[in-house]
């Protein structure tokens, strides 16, 4: 994927409008943070861009494609999008980081050992990590596991909620580290931690159901 | 043996006097159920009096034709009540559940082939009540899997969209939530099975011992029914299921709030 674009995209829920006029393009390697204040509608935005959100106006286009219950698939298997909290699971964290390489898509593209490892390392786990129970860790290490499970998925554009809002400072550093360190991932990140703002990172901010970049008039 | 000796009307009318005793103990709580109890008792007897009649002309009848057609609307009431106790719309779910538990339910009466001859278990004595047996005992289950599978989905549904990001087919991404709904409602089904006998001795040994029946005859019967029951029991909370979930969530695989019912009880 080389770029998606929003368009005029209003998401209207109970007779509200949540999101509305949303435009963003977002070229290939772009790294952009969402901040707003709660219930600003920033999660619904990413719902919205993965198709999971109606939307009452608008259009999602992808390399010149408009985003479409036809299409909607080959979008979504371009990205990851990874959630406040953790999926819950039973069995050991290996298990888990091999969880999405069961679904028929990722078959065949199954990481090794020393992939999984490496991954796991960067985000501050030992090697014993692997046979440890997925369920016995704590939240945040919960959440790093799912951060490197979605990282091994090698897919363009990641979509992440509040992924940091679990992590102490030094977590949260590594985190960020491994989706910026990288040119040709595209990340959006909505997020209320401010170690996300740095630099060659785009900020806009959700207000009031509208997204404006910083340093745009108003 | 002989038949069960006939209780009169009378006798049992004095009988039924005695839910007196429970509606004074609800109105001394103060449980505010003795509408409902009273509502229940009437329904129940108006239903089995009207079963009763039909049954005695569906026997005397006893033609292939009426007894499917019976069975498929039993099957029909099933349907009714197991999406209504789910919360499901029974207008918009129904074209999809009814041919799946119509399927089920002439593949569990045919299985009985191996076990009684085509003449005994075709005959309205036998397939009739065979049938309200086993869609009797089905409700409990589907509704269980169907509540727990569609709450599930709603609560957790940032999970949903996790797995569905991860490339999971819709089949995939539903495939947790499945397991969990089967667990939910199959779990307690299979624990009613292995105290069958300890705790309760099962209604229809009970009623073919007081019809006059051998208990080693009555205990062959209820083996089998047990075996029907489970079979359709988890057979059908599975289809219902993955068969409903087809039609409860749009092209983008998101789920559709028209296919519920909206709950207006406070």
């Amino acid at each position: 994927m080389h770029t998606f674009e929003l368009k005029g995209l209003c998401v209207r829920k109970e007779a509200k409008d949540i999101l509305q006029d949303i435009n963003l393009l977002v070229r290939r390697g772009d790294k952009i943070l969402i901040q707003g204040p709660s219930g600003s509608g920033k999660s619904t935005l990413l719902r919205a861009v993965l198709g999971f959100e109606k939307c009452s106006q608008g259009t999602v286009v992808y390399d010149g494609i408009r985003v479409s219950s036809s299409t909607i698939r080959d979008f979504r298997s371009q990205c990851t999008y990874i959630g406040q909290s953790p999926l819950s699971y039973e069995g050991t964290v290996l298990e888990y980081v091999h969880l999405p390489f069961g679904f028929k898509v990722n078959r065949g593209r199954c990481p090794g050992e020393e992939d999984i490892l490496a991954i796991l390392q960067k985000l501050g786990f030992a090697s014993e990590i692997l046979t440890a129970e997925y369920r016995s860790l704590s939240g945040g290490e919960q959440q790093r596991v799912t951060i490197a499970q979605a990282l091994l998925l090698k897919r363009d554009l990641y979509l992440l909620d509040e992924v940091t809002s679990s992590l102490d400072q030094a977590n949260i550093i590594r985190v960020i580290n491994l989706f910026t360190g990288s040119a040709d991932r595209t990340v959006i990140a909505v997020s209320h931690n401010h170690e996300w703002r740095g630099e060659g990172m785009r900020v806009f901010a959700l207000q009031n159901g509208h997204l404006k970049e910083e340093g745009e008039r108003a | 043996m002989n038949a069960a000796v006939s209780i009169s009307l009378p006798s049992l009318g004095v009988f039924f006097l005695l839910l007196i005793i429970p509606a004074m103990l609800f109105r001394y709580m103060n449980l505010r159920l003795n509408r409902q109890l009273v509502i229940a008792f009437v329904r129940m007897v108006l239903q089995l009096s009207l079963v009763a009649v039909y049954l005695e002309y569906i026997f005397k009848l006893d033609t292939m034709a009426v007894n499917i057609l019976w069975i498929l609307l039993m099957v029909l009431v099933a349907n009714a009540a197991i999406l209504k106790q789910s919360g499901l719309s029974f207008r918009r779910f129904f074209v999809v559940t009814y041919p799946c538990y119509a399927l089920l339910a002439f593949c569990i009466l045919g299985s009985f082939l191996i076990v009684l001859d085509a003449g005994t278990l075709f005959s309205a004595r036998y397939l009739i009540p065979l049938a309200g047996m086993i869609f009797g005992n089905i409700l409990r289950t589907n509704v269980v899997a169907l509540d727990r599978f569609y709450s599930q989905v709603n609560r957790r549904d940032a999970e949903y969209i996790a797995y569905v990001s991860m490339g999971a087919t819709h089949a995939e991404a539903i495939k947790p939530f499945l397991r969990e709904a089967c667990k939910a409602a199959l779990g307690p089904q299979i624990a009613s099975v292995s105290t069958m006998g300890l705790v309760a001795l099962p209604g229809m040994m009970t009623g073919q011992i007081l019809g006059g029946s051998s208990p080693a005859v009555a205990i062959t019967y209820q083996l089998m029914i047990m075996v029907a029951i489970f079979l359709t029991s988890s057979l059908s909370t599975f289809l219902s299921v993955v068969v409903s979930s087809r039609s409860a969530f749009d092209g983008y695989g998101r789920i559709k709030k028209e296919m519920f019912l909206t709950k207006d009880k406070s």
